[in-house]
């Protein structure tokens, strides 16, 4: 693990060195006190120190500048400011209140070198006006120990992080106000100083914390760096100059951001499944939406169009101040393989733009490819799944006809039927008679023998019927007829109810 | 309601009996619309037929035209789920499969479209996609969406009311991409479906399907004298641009529909039928002779 350093002073005041040379405070209010919070360098060489009252140190120096400082507008320019520092290493964090880790394993050798990172990005923070000190070591510890109490630009060779810590104070391990004042007491200034004592005895004197810190400086104990943001596989982002708000900018940084993306996932060969635009405002609010494909994509213009039609709901507020596109999923792309699996695939990845674009409009389950499954019952026999999965089933080429239209769930019918197997001489549908022309069955369809048996597990007789005008319906009895039933189905006092008929489908 | 014996006009010379001017007109009114030429010839058709000689003979193109809208519309007792319009789709759904390459969207507000009845029309159910919406508008605007894609073999939509400037997109999307697409009507009211019929729309050609009794499987014994036969269908067009109405009756075949008024010996069972007709039968036997014989009795109501 290595790390750039902290910056040596906080936020947005000392981003502008002042024209005139007086010196420079912040003050922070403590109840009626009003204490220092900043100080710049100037004020610091004549002997002012953060945590002074202002009154004592506009007594000492009167000619101060004195400005209200703004915790809160640091902390969110240190945010800012570790977005910026992703351009060093994916793996930057804001350290507050006035550092920014990252983790650069990996990445010296694109500035050739650590030396040169490190001399870049501490020039590139002080054209910006910080004050800006830096250091490289193996540990989150000693490099934070380093860039604040070591040299200006330090770098620690590994190995050396012992024998680097040693000569510098106790305060450069993070520790609070308290522990460090007893070590003073103690005499135990330097962190040298710890080295020879029993490790069991500085638990016992000063807690857990003085050690762990210690560790974790010296490499000891593990620390991590938890990034800004969760890293999703690929992520891009673009930092806006002046905010933008109207849906035509925010079209065309989607577009940039998408390009770079893309351009990332083609040399991996990989596909976009979900993509996560997210509209940093500048009221902290951060809007966002999510768009899937049906098959991994790295179709800029058909991804784009489905981003923009989500991303047009998104209110951009004040004003959008930084736009991030994330890939949350993404597959290995398959084309090569679907020209070897030959049509039925091919002839699916033709429309499949199509089938994103409207998967993304209705939802996902609105989209889907009829599948036969081996179900009995006819509304158990065909399921809806996704376009794009596999073919699992066969079609039976050789069931007696179907209707085209199947009513979920089937409508009960007033039915006429004679004789316990014969088909119905009329119903009624609707409010309406119809009476039976032609009718064809009974084709008899049972549940599965493991289904449960509830409502619809009685089995059916299913008749195809033609009524006069021609149209022809599928008509079920539910049940089966009993001994003791009367003809027509009426029901003999005291008997079982009279089967119930039902009107399932239609045919053309 | 079909009996016509109106006296046949003087017959005049159909311009789409002659193929040479039958082409010309068509790629004339394609490059009027600014499409290519070759829009629906490039997925190795011109047209989407019927298969039934009379039909395709009747229609200006040939067939259906690709790359345009076409209307069904079912009888009055089958508005609701348009099971009539839906199964001759359905049909004309496996004829396109067969001679266009590409995926079919099916766009509904329902997702009561049975897909077991498929194989038995002559459809491979693996080459449909289902889009269930939740409104009318909402199934316009993926018509419309899914017209502007050219890789489908057909698209159909079920449709309930529909403005002459909504059918006029979706027509003009057609044109563009050289997709067929079939509207079904569907609409739970007659009255009001009986208005949206009246309304123009921008339909190349607008069909109504009514059902026709079958013609019994005649038989030795009584019982399967009840038994119903092929499904036979009234099919009507009600408005065609550049051809004239028409109305033919079909009967179910094994591998599609025949006209039914042709006495072409298809099989014993079905050339000894009784006569079942209608009460109002008279238009069986005239029905659908051909383009010239529709001449005279084409209806003209709704030509929108």
């Amino acid at each position: 693990m290595q790390e750039t350093g902290p910056l040596q002073e906080t936020g947005a005041a000392n981003a502008a060195e002042p024209a005139e040379t007086r010196p420079l405070l912040l003050v922070r209010r403590d109840g009626n006190l009003r204490l220092i919070h900043a100080a710049d360098a100037r004020a610091l060489a004549r002997g002012l120190a953060p945590g002074q009252r202002l009154a004592d140190a506009l007594a000492c120096v009167p000619e101060a500048l004195v400005e209200a400082a703004d915790p809160a507008g640091d902390l969110a320019a240190l945010h800012q400011l570790a977005h910026w520092a992703t351009r060093f290493s994916p793996h930057a964090a804001a350290d507050a209140p006035d550092g920014i880790l990252a983790d650069i394993t990996g990445c010296a050798h694109l500035w050739g070198g650590e030396a040169n990172l490190l001399r870049d990005a501490l020039a590139r923070l002080r054209r910006q006006g910080f004050a800006a000190r830096g250091a490289i070591a193996g540990t989150i510890g000693a490099a934070w120990a380093c860039a604040r109490f070591g040299g200006e630009e330090s770098i620690l060779p590994p190995g050396s992080v012992a024998a680097a810590l040693e000569a510098l104070p106790v305060r450069a391990l993070r520790l609070d106000d308290a522990t460090a004042a007893a070590l003073d007491r103690l005499g135990l200034r330097r962190i040298g100083a710890l080295y020879p004592l029993p490790r069991a005895d500085i638990v016992q004197r000063f807690g857990p914390a003085l050690l762990t810190r210690l560790d974790q400086a010296l490499g000891q104990a593990a620390e991590t760096l938890s990034p800004l943001l969760p890293q999703p596989d690929h992520r891009v982002s673009l930092v806006f100059a002046e905010p933008i708000a109207t849906p035509e900018q925010v079209a065309l940084a989607a577009g940039n951001l998408l390009k770079r993306l893309l351009a990332d996932l083609v040399t991996r060969d990989l596909g976009l499944r979900r993509l996560g635009l997210v509209l940093h405002r500048l009221d902290d609010t951060a809007p966002g939406c999510i768009i899937g494909t049906a098959q991994p994509s790295q179709d800029e213009k058909h991804l784009l169009k489905l981003l923009l039609e989500k991303a047009e709901a998104l209110d951009p507020g004040p004003g959008i101040e930084r736009m991030s596109l994330a890939a949350l999923a993404t597959q290995p792309m398959a084309r090569r393989q679907a020209e070897m699996m030959g049509r039925a695939l091919g002839e699916m990845a033709d429309i499949a733009p199509l089938i994103d674009r409207l998967g993304n409009r209705f939802g996902a389950q609105a989209i889907a490819r009829p599948e036969a499954i081996a179900g009995h019952l006819p509304e158990r026999a065909v399921a809806f799944v996704p376009p794009l999965q596999k073919r699992a089933a066969d079609w039976q080429a050789d069931l007696p006809p179907r209707p085209i239209r199947l009513l979920s769930p089937p409508e009960p019918i007033d039915a006429m039927a004679p004789v316990p197997d014969d088909p119905p001489l009329s119903f009624r549908w609707r409010h309406v008679l119809h009476r039976v022309a032609r009718a064809e069955g009974p084709e008899r369809l049972r549940p599965e023998w493991w289904q449960a048996a509830d409502d619809a597990a009685e089995t059916r007789d299913y008749y195809r019927v033609e009524i006069e005008d021609g149209r022809r319906f599928w008509l079920y009895r539910s049940g089966l007829y009993q001994a003791g039933r009367g003809q027509a189905g009426r029901v003999q006092p005291g008997r079982q109810t009279p089967p119930r008929w039902f009107l399932h489908g239609i045919f053309a | 309601m079909k009996q016509r014996q109106a006296p046949p006009q003087p017959e005049k010379p159909d311009p789409a009996e002659r193929p040479g001017l039958a082409a010309l007109r068509r790629r004339i009114g394609l490059l009027e619309r600014g499409a290519t030429a070759d829009a629906g010839t490039t997925a190795g058709m011109a047209t989407l037929n019927w298969g039934v000689a009379a039909i395709d003979r009747h229609l200006p193109a040939g067939g259906l035209e690709l790359g345009a809208l076409h209307e069904f519309a079912g009888a009055d007792g089958d508005l609701e789920e348009a099971g009539l319009a839906a199964g001759i789709v359905m049909r004309l759904l496996g004829r396109a499969q067969v001679a266009r390459p590409g995926q079919t969207l099916w766009v509904a507000t329902q997702r009561d479209l049975y897909a077991r009845a498929l194989p038995q029309g002559g459809c491979d159910p693996a080459r449909l996609v289902h889009l269930l919406t939740r409104r009318n508008e909402e199934t316009l605007w993926a018509l419309e969406e899914a017209l502007r894609v050219p890789g489908l073999c057909l698209l159909v939509g079920e449709v309930g009311p529909l403005d002459l400037t909504q059918s006029r997109r979706l027509q003009l999307a057609a044109e563009k991409s050289g997709v067929p697409a079939c509207i079904i009507r569907r609409g739970r009211s007659a009255a009001r479906m009986r208005t949206w019929l009246a309304q123009p729309i921008a339909a190349q050609t607008r069909w109504r399907i009514q059902p026709q009794p079958s013609a019994a499987l005649s038989s030795a014994t009584n019982r399967q004298a009840t038994l119903p036969g092929p499904a036979r269908w009234q099919i009507e067009l009600t408005r065609c641009r550049g051809g004239r109405p028409g109305h033919w009756l079909l009967e179910e075949t094994e591998h599609g529909w025949r006209e039914a008024t042709l006495s072409l010996p298809l099989s014993a069972a079905l050339a000894e039928r009784p006569l079942v007709a209608p009460p109002d039968a008279g238009d069986g036997p005239l029905a659908g002779n051909g383009p010239l014989a529709g001449n005279g009795r084409g209806e003209r109501r709704r030509t929108g």
